[in-house]
């Protein structure tokens, strides 16, 4: 049975993900022993980011940690693995090299992306955030993107080792349930 | 493109229905709820407690986790929410997003919101505006429309605008449950906002689509057609 196990975060949404995964039939435990690597770590989102760094450092977590594991990243938890982080006011983990800034721009006032919105895999996620990863319109290998106003913004990445979604999967209805699905690559007879 | 909310009034264990915020009746058992949710293309739910907060009661866990195990989708949850404690176990059992009103009220409001946003982030905090229109005036309430904010309209918005917090949810409470349509007259007054998503709730008689307004929620219309179990 595939085993994902979530750094508790105060304040995630990790009702949501628990029950998310228990459709699956995939089990989902609370990382205890940081030595195990029989799973995939997950980093919950809904948060601050600020406050994510500080759990993550309170408890001891390191970049290179996440960096030896297979990971699953989501909204907070996806920003704090960029480089800089604006919410925070510091450097992030680093794993991915993106700048997470305040979401803006010149035409478009809001500052929150909030609601499905679609993804350049063609499929519709649910966003809440209010600073993101802008990105040109080129394309690269494993970067999905949305919009915000008039300007792209990263969707999710997925690496080898990885799935960074600055959306929510567990909140994405079947879009997201497919998406992890293919990425801890379940078949039809695992959930 | 619009937002469409499905708003699920609560008591105990069962969806209920009111009018005006007052005298619910029980619509289903929410254990029930996957079974009869409408087929209209809501894609998030609002999920309200309205007694919980008017007689000083813990949020409603049970009912969280209850709806949380049958959707993927996300969950705004409001009732009786006053503490980081009660929001951290909001989420650990379903919750994404918190609804606040009442607790606006208190006069601990600024850090309770500063302690809110620091910890799950401006986007997950909802704040609602429940009015009644007096004439032509809207008049801001809290618990559940029972009492008064002690501002106007316009002094009370300003102070919420304040906060800088994730969205907001504009209820009125005369139209509530009354499919009489929304409140098309708030929509001049909110003009002005820009910069945070704006929701229009009461009354609605379909998803009532205001392109000023950046989602809608319904509930009346289709918990009617349900029968009571």
């Amino acid at each position: 049975m595939i085993k994902i196990r979530y750094v508790p975060i105060p304040g995630s949404n990790i009702g949501a993900l628990a029950k998310f995964f228990d459709r699956m039939s995939v089990q989902f435990e609370e990382l205890l022993d940081y030595g195990i690597k029989d799973s995939f770590i997950l980093i919950p989102g809904v948060g601050n980011c600020r406050h994510h760094l500080d759990v993550l450092a309170e408890r001891g977590f390191t970049a290179a940690f996440f960096e030896s594991n297979k990971l699953i990243t989501i909204c907070a938890g996806f920003q704090i693995m960029c480089q800089f982080v604006e919410e925070s006011q510091s450097d992030g983990l680093g794993l991915l090299d993106y700048d997470v800034l305040k979401l803006s721009s010149d035409t478009q006032s809001m500052s929150i992306n909030t609601g499905f919105k679609e993804a350049s895999d063609g499929n519709r996620y649910f966003f809440n955030h209010s600073f993101g990863v802008f990105v040109d319109g080129v394309e690269r290998q494993g970067v999905f993107t949305s919009t915000f106003g008039p300007q792209k913004i990263i969707s999710h990445v997925v690496t080898e080792n990885g799935l960074h979604c600055q959306f929510h999967p567990e909140l994405s209805g079947e879009c997201g349930v497919t998406l992890i699905k293919n990425f801890l690559n379940i078949g039809s007879n695992n959930g | 493109m619009v937002r469409k909310i499905f708003k699920i009034d609560i008591k105990n264990d069962h969806v209920v229905k009111g009018r005006q915020l007052e005298g619910v009746r029980k619509i289903l058992k929410l254990q029930n709820l996957r079974d009869h949710f409408p087929n209209l293309d809501a894609t998030e739910i609002l999920l309200v407690d309205y007694t919980k907060s008017n007689f000083g009661l813990e949020p409603n866990y049970e009912a969280v986790e209850l709806v949380a195990s049958q959707f993927n989708l996300p969950i705004t949850y409001g009732g009786g929410i006053f503490s980081i404690e009660q929001i951290r176990r909001l989420a650990s059992v379903g919750a994404s997003r918190f609804y606040l009103n009442s607790m606006l009220y208190r006069h601990n409001a600024r850090e309770l919101l500063d302690q809110f946003c620091a910890e799950v982030g401006r986007q997950s905090i909802v704040v609602g505006i429940e009015y009644r229109l007096v004439g032509s005036t809207p008049v801001p309430y809290f618990n559940a429309g029972r009492d008064i904010f002690n501002k106007d309209f316009n002094r009370h918005l300003n102070f919420v605008l304040d906060f800088d917090v994730g969205e907001l949810i504009f209820t009125c409470i005369n139209n509530d449950g009354m499919k009489t349509g929304l409140d098309h007259s708030i929509i001049n007054r909110l003009s002005h906002i820009k910069n945070i998503p704006k929701i229009i709730a009461g009354g609605a008689t379909d998803f009532d689509y205001d392109v000023q307004f950046d989602g809608c929620a319904i509930s009346t219309l289709y918990l009617e057609s349900i029968n009571n179990d």
